[in-house]
């Protein structure tokens, strides 16, 4: 559904399925690398989503910190990711996307 | 086609914002508005949410049990959909997010359309909620944007959505699980 579903232009679906996506590895290199990220990986979310189950009821402030923590988190795994993994054994995003022609605020 | 709304429209008490209402919301426009989510929304009329991601499914709605008192196509001009909000590595790398842009150069290519959506017009409780369980506050700074509905491009609509609190540029590819999300429930293949 999504897109299709409420008919959006014919012409930005087909930017839709344009956009470059991250293609999982098939090599027996790439899966070790992914199998050992997400092995960690996958732990920490768990973790980040327990502290979020926590979080207030709906309508209530978060404490600010959950964000910065979340953030704190997903920066040292993207960090690790960039330097060990990436390099090791290939990147798990896909490359970059450029916009090309615009510049982002 | 457009989803029919779970509840009509000319339920008592339910009305599209007038245009005056619209205006009274124009202060606090493009600025994040996270400094008290539960008096935000507190006001009895229901106000306008545009979904651009996962939002953009009915499906999505429905499993957070949302009910939409009307829901119209949009696009909203000066925002494209971009993918800043950083996700896992190898799995889900990148979810998506809009934002604001500068054309580099004497004109823009228009390869990049402004971001398009769906408005969904909702009770101060789903828009509450709906916000929650998006992760408002923490992954997501709340905002205001102008939209103009695509059946008929004059008319405005001024909504509540939701942008990344800190995104990562450059963005990471989405993966290809979540692209057809937002397209299609149908298996298929994105090249």
């Amino acid at each position: 559904m999504g897109a299709e579903e409420h008919a959006l232009p014919p012409e930005y679906q087909s930017y839709l399925r344009r956009l470059p996506t991250f293609v999982p590895e098939t090599s027996w290199r790439g899966r070790i690398g992914a199998s050992s990220f997400l092995w960690f990986g996958r732990r920490i979310v768990r973790v980040l989503a327990t502290f979020v189950k926590r979080t207030p009821s709906e309508g209530e402030e978060c404490p600010s910190w959950y964000g910065s923590m979340i953030w704190a988190v997903y920066s040292a795994m993207w960090l690790w990711h960039d330097c060990v993994h990436a390099i090791l054994f290939g990147r798990g995003d896909g490359g970059s996307i450029k916009y090309i022609g615009i510049q982002l605020q | 086609m457009l989803e029919k709304p779970k509840r009509g429209e000319h339920i008592a008490g339910v009305s599209e914002p007038t245009h005056e209402d619209r205006l009274a919301d124009s202060s606090d426009s493009h600025k994040p508005d996270m400094d008290g989510i539960a008096t935000k929304y507190s006001t009895a009329n229901p106000q306008w949410y545009f979904g651009y991601g996962s939002n953009l499914k009915s499906s999505v709605m429905q499993s957070r049990k949302i009910e939409p008192l009307a829901v119209r196509s949009v696009k909203v001009p000066g925002y494209i959909l971009t993918f800043d909000v950083f996700g896992l590595p190898y799995s889900e790398p990148a979810m998506a997010s809009i934002s604001k842009y500068n054309v580099e150069g004497a004109s823009r290519q228009d390869t990049i359309p402004d971001v398009h959506g769906v408005a969904y017009l909702l009770s101060a409780a789903d828009m509450r909620r709906l916000i929650h369980t998006e992760g408002g506050g923490v992954a997501y700074n709340c905002i205001m944007v102008d939209g103009y509905r695509l059946d008929s491009g004059s008319s405005a609509l001024k909504m509540h959505t939701l942008v990344a609190r800190y995104p990562r540029r450059p963005n990471a590819a989405p993966s290809v699980r979540y692209l057809v999300h937002l397209l299609t429930d149908r298996i298929v293949r994105i090249c």
